[in-house]
């Protein structure tokens, strides 16, 4: 388990990350979802060492993190990089020999990943002669192929093809289900919402939600449901549990904390065609805990 | 970064392998050093296979007859003349203009006129004088009544033959040359190498590649392979230089220099090494500056005033106490202790003392530079000023 408590990062004057506390528990896909400049890639530094926090703490297992912890993890930064003039299996076999991997270990991961990322016919090709989506692919093996203990990727998704993501998605479920736990950063919510069991907030530097997916959504449909009846709807408005109701003919989408109040009271006046809570999206959420 | 990680060896391999491995796959590397080896291997042998011990060669018009029969008794093996003759000195002089002639030469009475446009070569005014004063003599031999060869015999040049103490010495004339190569080869091997070591870390900047290489290993790790892997690569090309250069030498049956240069390769070798442990690091720090590759003209600039004024110094500053002074500091010792060494000018313990001082000024150059690049490694953005580099006061941007 990756866990941040209190982490805080100031540029100047400027508060880049804020107070920041969460844990990437292993075996699940964790989104980290905010806007630019929320502080997703700064928090992501100060957990590789690359930025020095200026308070709060970074464990691992339980201990500080440290230089042993991070050569066991893979990254991919937000703005890409990998020598432009290497080939892409010598370069990835020399990442995960940086990373400690023996040699042979090393090549073998190497071969595997571009197999799966459909990358194995340009192996031999010089990263610059590739594709920006190719180059893209690269990264992902780069952050991969020393079988890291712990993945934090930083926009991962963005600028791969539908089948590009497909795979990314695969292979990111096979990383997690061996136990690694698997932080990234994402603009792309439905596939986030799609992807992930957990996910954190940011805005402006501080964590406004964070937790599983599922557990928020039902933590914030506040009551909301759906409800068709025969007729007109117009007489929920009437009922005391009802916090606030829209109604459009048969159909009314009411807040209310006594759901079996209002259904009984709806059986009572005829035939319900639909009841069902109604939880916001992920985009939904996203846009209210910004408010 | 506050937990430092050690740095291994195995670790500084891996990086110095890279470096290495890379720049042998270059083909730009490749055939920038088989160039500067011909380029060795000719400024070796040529000029033994060029010069030219002839006598020097000029195109002389003589005035009249009396003045070419002076030039014909000039003898062939001190002046290489080709002489046309021409009725006055208007035609000499127009000859003169049109650049037909080096000189013109017409006798009157007992003078000799020399005709030239601006000046007449040195050589060739006193080997006219010595041919005039020879012609002078016959004559007056002969007035004197002795017999033509009589008069040969007397005149004829006495066989001239050498018998040297030092025989075994270098050639004096070799010596500042082949100062003036090992000067050359030192400047250019650790400006071309430290820019390269420069280049790489700005490059490595500039691709970001860097956040993910110092998550993996600590930031030294990353300077002592890029050192390593570079210095050895400049050792493997000087040392294939020098070989050249031996061969070429031995090749043109100069004995001597092949001896002066193999007895003096180790303490060329040794100060090579310090001096260019000294800079690399600074080369690397210059190169973490920078955060695009525009920037770094102006963020090795000062590095490049390091390694060009002990340049010139070494070049200009052939003799006396300065020079001797100039051999144990350590920007300039790399280049003119060696060469001391080989005019027979410093004893075995100076160059001792000088390499010492180097060693402990590399230990102080290889200290500062790592700070310098530790600090200013992750900045990328923007320029990195010294000041702030030292103090340690940068970070990464947002």
């Amino acid at each position: 388990m990756l866990e941040l408590v209190e982490v805080s990062k100031s540029y100047g004057s400027r508060r880049a990350v804020d107070g920041v506390s969460f844990a990437v528990p292993p075996g699940s896909l964790t989104g980290f979802v905010g806007a630019n400049g929320a502080g997703k890639t700064t928090t992501m530094r100060v957990v590789l060492g690359i930025v020095a926090a200026d308070g709060g703490t970074v464990t691992w297992r339980g201990a500080p993190m440290d230089a042993v912890a991070r050569r066991r993890t893979g990254y991919m930064p937000e703005e890409r990089g990998l020598y432009p003039r290497m080939t892409v299996r010598r370069q990835l076999v020399y990442l995960a020999r940086l990373h400690g991997a023996s040699p042979a270990a090393g090549r073998a991961r190497a071969d595997e990943l571009l197999e799966r990322l459909d990358l194995g016919a340009r192996a031999d090709d010089q990263v610059d002669a590739l594709s920006l989506g190719n180059q893209q692919r690269a990264q992902i093996a780069a952050a991969l192929v020393h079988d890291p203990d712990l993945l934090l990727l930083d926009e991962p998704f963005s600028g791969l093809d539908p089948v590009a993501v497909d795979r990314l998605t695969e292979l990111l479920r096979d990383v997690a289900a061996g136990g690694v736990p698997v932080l990234f950063s994402s603009h792309q919510l439905e596939l986030v919402e799609r992807l992930c069991d957990r996910v954190v907030v940011l805005a402006a530097g501080r964590v406004v939600a964070a937790g599983e997916v599922e557990a928020l959504r039902q933590e914030r449909s506040r009551g909301r449901l759906r409800l068709v009846v025969d007729g007109d709807a117009g007489w929920v408005r009437d009922v005391p549990a009802v916090r606030s109701a829209d109604v459009d003919g048969p159909t009314a989408v009411v807040e209310t904390d006594e759901p079996q109040a209002l259904l009984q009271e709806a059986l009572r006046r005829g035939a319900v065609h639909e009841f069902s809570p109604l939880r916001p999206t992920l985009a939904e959420l996203y846009r209210e805990v910004r408010a | 970064m506050s937990d430092r990680a050690p740095t291994t060896w195995p670790d500084v391999r891996l990086v110095a392998a890279r470096e290495a491995g890379e720049k042998l796959r270059s083909k730009g590397f490749i055939l920038s050093t088989l160039l500067f080896l011909a380029l060795v291997g000719a400024s070796v042998a040529l000029p033994a296979l060029l010069i030219d011990d002839g006598p020097p060669e000029y195109d002389v018009a003589a005035v009249g007859s009396s003045a070419a029969q002076l030039l014909a008794a000039v003898p062939e093996e001190s002046l290489d003349l080709t002489v046309r003759e021409v009725p006055d000195a208007a035609a000499a002089d127009r000859l003169l203009r049109d650049e037909s002639v080096d000189a013109a030469v017409e006798v009157r009475g007992e003078r000799l006129v020399l005709a030239g446009v601006q000046g007449v070569p040195d050589d060739l005014s006193a080997g006219l004088a010595g041919a005039a004063q020879l012609a002078g003599l016959q004559t007056a031999l002969a007035g004197a009544g002795l017999a033509a060869d009589e008069v040969q015999r007397l005149l004829a040049t006495p066989e001239v033959e050498e018998r040297l103490l030092d025989d075994g010495a270098l050639d004096e004339s070799v010596v500042p040359a082949l100062s003036l190569a090992f000067a050359l080869l030192f400047f250019f091997v650790v400006y071309q190498f430290g820019f390269s070591i420069a280049q790489g870390v700005v490059q490595e900047k500039e691709s970001r590649i860097v956040e993910l290489l110092v998550t993996a290993v600590p930031v030294r790790t990353l300077l002592y392979g890029k050192v390593l892997g570079n210095g050895g690569l400049a050792l493997v090309q000087v040392v294939l230089l020098v070989l050249v250069a031996l061969a070429g030498a031995a090749l043109t049956g100069s004995g001597e220099l092949t001896e002066a240069l193999l007895g003096n390769a180790g303490w060329f070798v040794l100060f090579f090494v310090l001096g260019f442990a000294m800079l690399s690091c600074l080369w690397a720090a210059a190169g973490a500056f920078a955060s695009r590759n525009e920037d770094l003209q102006s963020t090795t600039a000062p590095l490049q005033v390091l390694v060009i004024v002990p340049f010139f110094a070494a070049g200009y500053v052939s003799e006396g106490l300065l020079r001797t002074v100039l051999s144990y500091v350590p920007f300039t010792s790399p280049l003119i202790m060696p060469a001391r060494l080989l005019e027979e000018d410093a004893a075995a313990w100076e160059a001792a003392v000088s390499a010492l001082v180097l060693l402990l000024a590399a230990a102080v150059a290889v200290r500062i530079g790592e700070r310098l690049y530790v600090s200013s490694l992750l900045r990328t953005r923007g320029k990195t000023s010294l000041a702030d580099a030292w103090s340690g006061r940068v970070g990464a941007g947002a």
